[in-house]
């Protein structure tokens, strides 16, 4: 192709990489710069000097600690307990035969056409009726049985051999050993893929939180957030701080397990 | 063989009795409780009532035009950004391949909260970058979010400007999977680089697209996070979205009833358009296969 119209699709993809990363970049470059000079007319794309200023009002004067350990805790818990539940469930589905299997697997993958705010009312009705408002489960239980890591981590187990499982059966290995000591060792790759997405969706959840929780020391960091917003209007230092704190840690685990989070998305996609 | 059976309800267990909890039975409840009158005072039956009122309520208007105008110009824009920047990157090297991707998929993993704080600032009427960058060029600022006409616009406008990242991922793993063969067949032909992108790597991606315009509309028809942080739904009710009225009607104005038959009808709409989607483009699947 000629020259010139590579220098024009080099500068397209480019224009639209830039536009993409500018809110990110200009987040950093505000929760770094004084908040004497945020306000500053014209804006400078970078500021005179770095400062921590900002994050150190920032820890001073809110609940952020609070925030970021709820945030973890809740991502790790939904993380942890989902990928358990849902491993055994896609198990089942793949490798074991049982009455109601086919009808049970219809009924799981159905819900996924059911948009969460559709179900959000009632969801809380049920969750009010179980005395969990206003504490971490109310966001964790509910979050555990996810159809989409089910219908992934099935479609990897059905992959796997069954002559693996035949010849431990013939060992005399437990349904449960067959499953802990095979099975899952095999499915790795699937189980760190689901792991991230669901760790980094727990971790960017907002309405549901928002919905189930009342006090501020029990908020997760996106609630939090929004409600230091409402506090602090045209803080934007602060508020930059704070968003810095929430994007950074998923910003990492990105670039940590890129490979992961690329094959999670194509088994989503091409065979959903 | 007993053994096996009995494992198998034990295995698959915890998950449906979550799934039957916290899925299947909102779902029926949803649809129950759009037929009651359900608030403070008690539960009784009103039929119709409730999508009577929602029909003859101008919020449930503005709310259904703001979702509307939302999902009709950004999911067609991911979609065609989406396929348009794919069939570039895989002309290119490896290496910028996947430094572009990385670019394209960042914003993806950050909180909508996160995005939309930062959109606050940026387009802050008073002494935001935008405005700013716009008045050094000698124009006008803009009221982004507080002119209530061209609230719901600047919201349009802050996803407009992002790369659709998971589009990206995905067209690219279906474009990889095209044969070879196909292009050398074309270019024997004589076909020209456009004539093989449209004739061949357009129709072949089909079912991408597909997943892409199901599942861009319903996060599209969903928004609720950028509006909460962004403008509160206001101006006054300027930028109101069905979640964002479903919210409020049952989280502020606790009329349980009449949210839940907001929420069906805003199903029964995600329904029919995917439906409708479906048909559209599903039509030579099997030569996509």
């Amino acid at each position: 192709m000629k020259k010139a119209v590579w220098l024009l699709i080099i500068i397209f993809i480019t224009v639209w990489a830039i536009s993409t990363l500018f809110p990110m970049y200009w987040m950093f470059q505000t929760a770094f710069t004084p908040e004497e000079e945020i306000s500053t007319f014209p804006p400078k794309l970078l500021p005179s000097h770095l400062t921590l200023q900002n994050f150190v009002e920032l820890f001073k004067s809110s609940l952020i600690w609070n925030w970021i350990i709820n945030s973890v805790l809740l991502s790790v818990g939904i993380t942890a307990l989902s990928l358990l539940v849902c491993s055994m469930a896609a198990y089942a589905f793949s490798k074991l035969q049982f009455p109601g299997k086919r009808w049970m697997f219809t009924a799981i993958v159905a819900t996924i056409l059911v948009p969460a705010q559709v179900t959000l009312l009632p969801t809380f009705l049920i969750v009010s009726k179980m005395n969990m408002l206003d504490t971490l489960w109310a966001i964790i239980i509910p979050s555990i049985a996810s159809p989409y890591t089910i219908f992934m981590i099935r479609q990897y187990m059905l992959s796997i051999p069954t002559d693996y499982i035949d010849a431990a059966r013939i060992d005399g290995a437990s349904e449960f050993n067959i499953y802990w000591k095979i099975i899952l060792p095999m499915s790795k790759p699937v189980l760190a893929a689901s792991a991230i997405f669901t760790f980094i969706s727990s971790w960017n959840g907002f309405l549901w939180p928002l919905i189930v929780l009342n006090s501020a020391e029990k908020y997760p960091l996106t609630v939090g957030l929004a409600t230091l917003q409402r506090q602090h209007l045209v803080q934007y230092g602060l508020q930059m701080a704070g968003a810095t704190v929430s994007a950074l840690p998923m910003i990492v685990i990105f670039f940590a397990f890129q490979k992961y989070f690329i094959r999670g998305l194509m088994s989503g996609g091409t065979k959903g | 063989m007993k053994r096996r059976m009995w494992a198998g309800i034990l295995f698959v267990l915890p998950a449906m009795v979550l799934f039957v909890i916290f899925k299947f039975t909102p779902a029926v409840m949803a649809i129950i409780m759009a037929f009651q009158e359900y608030d403070i005072w008690g539960i009784k039956w009103v039929g119709f009532e409730n999508f009577k009122e929602i029909f003859t309520w101008p919020d449930f208007y503005i709310a259904l035009k703001n979702t509307a105008l939302y999902t009709a110009i950004i999911v067609p824009k991911n979609i065609f950004i989406a396929l348009i920047l794919a069939s570039i990157l895989m002309k290119l090297r490896p290496k910028f391949q996947s430094i572009y991707r990385a670019a394209y998929y960042l914003p993806t993993v950050t909180a909508h909260v996160v995005i939309a704080l930062i959109w606050g600032w940026l387009l802050n009427a008073s002494f935001g970058p935008v405005n700013a960058f716009l008045q050094k060029l000698g124009l006008q600022p803009v009221p982004w979010l507080v002119d209530p006409n061209i609230a719901m616009w600047s919201i349009i406008l802050t996803d407009l400007v992002i790369a659709p990242g998971s589009g990206v991922i995905l067209y690219m793993a279906a474009m990889s999977s095209i044969p070879k063969s196909y292009y050398e067949a074309a270019e024997l032909d004589g076909a020209s680089e456009f004539v093989k992108w449209w004739k061949i790597t357009v129709p072949l991606v089909r079912p991408t697209t597909l997943y892409l315009a199901i599942s861009y509309t319903i996060v599209a028809m969903s928004i609720f996070d950028k509006i909460y942080v962004l403008t509160g739904g206001g101006p006054g009710n300027a930028t109101v979205t069905m979640v964002y009225l479903i919210y409020n009607t049952a989280f502020r104005d606790f009329n349980y009833g009449q949210a839940s038959a907001l929420s069906v009808v805003f199903f029964a709409i995600a329904v029919v358009i995917s439906i409708f989607q479906f048909r559209r483009l599903s039509q030579s699947f099997e030569f996509g296969g």
